[in-house]
Order: C-alpha cells, then sequence, then structure tokens
C-alpha cells in the first residue's frame, strides 16, 4: 500500500479515536452501574494567592443497600463507609487548608437542614440519616457519637475534614436507623427506590 | 499549489478535530468548588424482605446496637436481628480519569501516533 495513503488513514483513524475519548469523560450512573467518582476541581483565584489548586476526590454514590421494615421499635442501623482523598493540592502556605463542608440538597440554614433519603417514586415518603466524621466500625464501637449533622447548619454545610497535603484520606460514614421505617403501617407503603444527595463544598481556609 | 491547499486544509481539519474531541472531555471535568454524593437504598416487598432477613450477618454492614446520637429513645436492638440483605453496597474509592486526564492521554496518542508515522514514512524514503 503507498505509504502516503497508509499514514493518512492511520491519522484519520487516530482522530476518530481521540473522538471516542470524549465519550468516557461523561459518568452515567445507571441501575446497573452505580459506581463512579466526582471529581472536584477548583482554582482559587482573586484574594487568594496565586497558584494555589486542589483536586478533591468524593465517591459518587454510596448505597445503604436493601433496607428492613424492623420488627419492632428498636433501634436498627444500617452504617456504609465513605472515603474523600486529597488527590492534589498545591501552593497552600502558612496554616492554610482545603476545608471540605457537606449538606444535603437543597438544605438552608433555616429548615431541610437534615440529610434524606426520598422515595423516587413519592417525594413525601422521606427517611433522614447522620453523617459522621469517622469511619462506621469506630461508630459501631462508639455508638454515642455525636454526628457532624447534630448542630446548626452553616451556609456552607456542616465542616467534614480538612486537608493540607496530597494524598490524604478521610474516612467518615453514614447511618440510616431503619426504625424510621415504622412511621409507616407496611412496608407496601414505602417500597421503593431511595435516593438523595450529599452536597460537597471546599474552600481555603486558615 | 492545488497539493499545498490540500496538505493545509487537511492539517486544518485534524487541528479542528482534536479540538472538537478534547472540548467535551474538559468540559465534562467538574470544576469549581462543589460536587455531590448519592446516597441510595432500597425498601423491597415483604415477601424477598422476609427471605432476605433469614440471610444474616454480612460482615460490610455492621449495626449499632446503641443509643443514637440524634437523642432518640429506644432500646438496644438485639444483636443479629433485623439484619437487612444487601446488593453490593459500598464501592470503594479508586482513581478516576478526569477531562482533563483523558484530554491530555488523547493528546499524548495523537502526537505519538503522528510521529510515530512521519518516522515510518522517513525510513521508507
Amino acid at each position: 500500500m503507498n505509504m502516503k495513503k497508509f499514514a493518512a488513514i492511520a491519522l484519520a483513524a487516530a482522530v476518530a479515536t481521540a473522538s471516542s475519548f470524549s465519550a468516557y469523560a461523561v459518568q452515567e450512573l445507571t441501575e446497573t452501574n452505580q459506581s463512579g467518582q466526582t471529581e472536584v476541581k477548583a482554582k482559587i483565584q482573586g484574594s487568594v494567592p496565586a497558584g494555589v489548586s486542589y483536586i478533591i476526590e468524593i465517591p459518587d454514590v454510596i448505597d445503604f443497600g436493601t433496607l428492613t421494615y424492623p420488627e419492632d421499635d428498636n433501634n436498627s442501623y444500617v452504617l456504609q463507609d465513605f472515603t474523600v482523598t486529597a488527590r492534589e493540592i498545591n501552593g497552600l502556605t502558612g496554616s492554610q487548608m482545603v476545608a471540605v463542608s457537606v449538606k444535603n440538597e437543597n438544605a438552608d440554614t433555616n429548615v431541610n437542614t437534615q440529610f434524606y433519603i426520598t422515595n423516587k417514586s413519592n417525594s413525601s415518603i422521606k427517611f433522614t440519616y447522620d453523617v459522621f466524621d469517622n469511619d462506621a466500625a469506630n461508630i459501631q464501637a462508639a455508638p454515642n457519637t455525636q454526628a457532624i449533622n447534630a448542630g446548626q447548619m452553616p451556609t456552607a454545610g456542616y465542616s467534614l475534614c480538612n486537608f493540607t497535603t496530597s494524598g490524604e484520606e478521610f474516612r467518615g460514614s453514614i447511618r440510616i436507623n431503619q426504625n424510621q421505617l415504622r412511621n409507616y403501617s407496611s412496608v407496601a407503603e414505602i417500597v421503593g427506590d431511595y435516593n438523595g444527595h450529599m452536597v460537597f463544598s471546599s474552600m481555603i481556609t486558615d | 499549489m492545488k497539493v499545498r491547499i490540500t496538505r493545509l486544509v487537511c492539517a486544518a481539519f485534524m487541528l479542528i478535530s482534536l479540538f472538537a474531541a478534547l472540548l467535551p472531555a474538559t468540559a465534562f471535568a467538574q470544576i469549581g468548588e462543589g460536587g455531590s454524593t448519592e446516597v441510595v437504598a432500597r425498601i423491597e416487598p415483604v415477601s424477598s424482605a422476609a427471605s432476605d432477613t433469614d440471610d444474616k450477618t454480612d460482615s460490610d454492614r455492621p449495626e449499632s446496637g446503641g443509643d443514637p446520637s440524634d437523642g432518640s429513645s429506644g432500646s438496644s436492638s438485639a444483636p443479629g436481628s433485623s439484619a437487612p440483605s444487601q446488593r453490593p453496597g459500598f464501592y470503594p474509592s479508586s482513581p478516576v480519569k478526569t477531562g482533563v486526564t483523558i484530554a491530555w492521554f488523547v493528546i499524548s496518542a495523537f502526537f505519538l501516533s503522528g510521529g510515530l508515522i512521519v518516522i515510518i514514512i522517513k525510513l521508507k524514503e
């Protein structure tokens, strides 16, 4: 084959292949593909010293799994771990740190300050869950640990963790008490899929 | 002259194609100070939930038996009771390619391919 033709075809194939990469940059969460990662990247400009940048990695999905209608009114907790990672932090000086906060989707400081999962078919059915700045094993060992959402919620959300160096990892957990399900007289009223969103925000603080 | 114009058009087309290929990749990289994590759960009808509770003790799903931190009253649940079944629930964090990272790989692959082809052509001449 003529080498120049081959070169032209190969270059065209390379560009076509490059086009296909863009499709994979889009993450789709479906019922069969619930795993993934959300990367949060920010560049601080303006009053913050130039050159500060960071990448904080948060999970895409945390799954409580299948909840069970308790047989009695006793507490019945389900815990799940999650990890927040400082993939990259550059340019911090002195006592600066990257502070990560979290709050429920659409929460504000006056109402809806708790974390909820909502029935996808009936948005009036909601269950609350708590967020802890410690992993599930430690919370299980010390069940009276106060959740980060126990107090008043700041505007940016409840303070979760701080990072100062690249590679730092924070392990937290969320906990739901299944005895909330007993607020309904039967499982039939509340069957279905539930979801909610934890919204993370980050900022440079001293 | 025609050949030169054709080559320029081809080069421009390739650059535009590369730009078009990279633009969605970088655009979908989340840039900003926030992001969200979806929290999901499921409640199944009694028939399947009842059979699922027979399969207890999933070691990845610890249950707390103590009083809740939210202050609600109630005695501790008995160990092992009401242990819900679960499809895989926790997806550990793992490195992920972002739009920026993908763009870098695309650029590298593109120029490596182009360079390789040029080398092959030169060797053949």
